[in-house]
């Protein structure tokens, strides 16, 4: 029953999707839930459970051919489609403090495929104050969530700096260059800093 | 360098996080979860429980939908009826074993196609004709 997208694209079916949760192995699947963690401060999600269910059933209702996310098992391991949808997720369900330039796989795909929009109305008037105000709440949340990491890192310098660098959306070896980290090792093991402080942080993804 | 008063892109920054635990080896995760006091076989078991339940949970509302929608569509269905000729022969036979409905109806003059083919769903309704009775 697998579905041909566009050029060699496979999409999975709802079999696919549960032989695949069935396939996680441990470290694959605490895996998952580590970055579920990281991932949900300034977002809607309260627990990391929550948005990894969230994309279960994303998965399963694209499978499904509704408004959902479909993994192209044909070229994306089930992890990687897992963690771009956690990651559209967040992204989406909370505004980025200024960033919108984030457009992950899945959401190429649902664009791709149509499916997913036509079944939605238009808002009423209603709603869309609603909606205003829940990104109006969204902004202040992920603006908190951002200024909490901030105050939490400011006698760390390098981390800091890391910071300022993402603030300008570097990475990787732009960041090395323009922020004057020595090399990728030294970029790593401060990122690796700036992700286990957050950890603390956040034990379960809500502030402490 | 950027203005102090900007927050940190959280769509970068989780990006980076993201990377940096990708690129934990497995070693490094256990290491990771035992530093923090996490059981790793008991988080793993949740995570693909849950899945498991999430994923479940959207096939039974898929076969709750499937089951309402044919509800539905047999409840909208329009009737079924024999040829005119074999629905006037079981509307009279009816008729004929309940005379007072005969009374209700005007003795076949001046009847029209749609008020023989009305009676015979009102007949059907109150099961002086058994749908599908006919051969058609």
């Amino acid at each position: 029953m697998a579905d041909s997208g566009s050029g060699a694209d496979v999409f999975a079916t709802s079999g696919d999707i549960q032989e695949a949760i069935e396939s996680l192995t441990t470290t694959e699947a605490y895996r998952l839930r580590k970055i579920a963690r990281v991932l949900i401060p300034g977002s809607e999600y309260q627990d990391p459970r929550e948005l990894l269910n969230e994309v279960f059933v994303r998965a399963m209702e694209g499978a499904a051919g509704h408004v959902g996310r479909r993994w192209p098992k044909s070229r994306v391991l089930f992890s990687a489609f897992v963690i771009e949808t956690m990651k559209s997720l967040v992204d989406g369900s909370r505004e980025s403090v200024w960033s919108t330039r984030t457009a992950s796989f899945a959401d190429a795909e649902l664009r791709a495929t149509g499916s997913a929009v036509a079944s939605i109305s238009s808002p009423s008037v209603e709603d869309q104050v609603l909606e205003e105000e829940s990104r109006d709440a969204a902004r202040r949340a992920a603006t908190h969530a951002a200024a909490q990491i901030e105050n939490h890192f400011e006698h760390d310098e390098e981390v800091s700096l890391l910071l300022e660098c993402l603030k300008d959306g570097l990475t990787g070896a732009k960041a090395i260059e323009a922020c004057g980290f020595r090399d990728r090792t030294h970029y790593e093991t401060v990122r690796r800093r700036l992700r286990r402080g957050i950890e603390k942080m956040f034990p379960e993804g809500e502030p402490t | 360098m950027s203005d102090k008063n900007r927050s940190p892109d959280l769509s970068t920054l989780r990006a980076e996080l993201i990377a940096d635990i990708e690129a934990l080896s497995d070693e490094d995760l256990l290491r990771e979860a035992r530093e923090a006091g996490e059981d790793i076989l008991k988080i793993a078991g949740e995570v693909r429980s849950s899945a498991r339940e999430s994923a479940a949970s959207v096939l039974r509302a898929g076969l709750a939908s499937a089951k309402s929608a044919a509800a539905a569509r047999r409840a909208g269905r329009a009737p079924v009826r024999p040829k005119l000729e074999e629905l006037k022969r079981l509307v009279r036979n009816a008729l004929t074993h309940q005379p007072g409905a005969a009374l209700a109806f005007r003795e076949g003059k001046a009847v029209s196609d749609n008020d023989w083919q009305t009676l015979y769903d009102d007949l059907v309704s109150l099961g002086a004709i058994k749908s599908g009775s006919h051969e058609d």
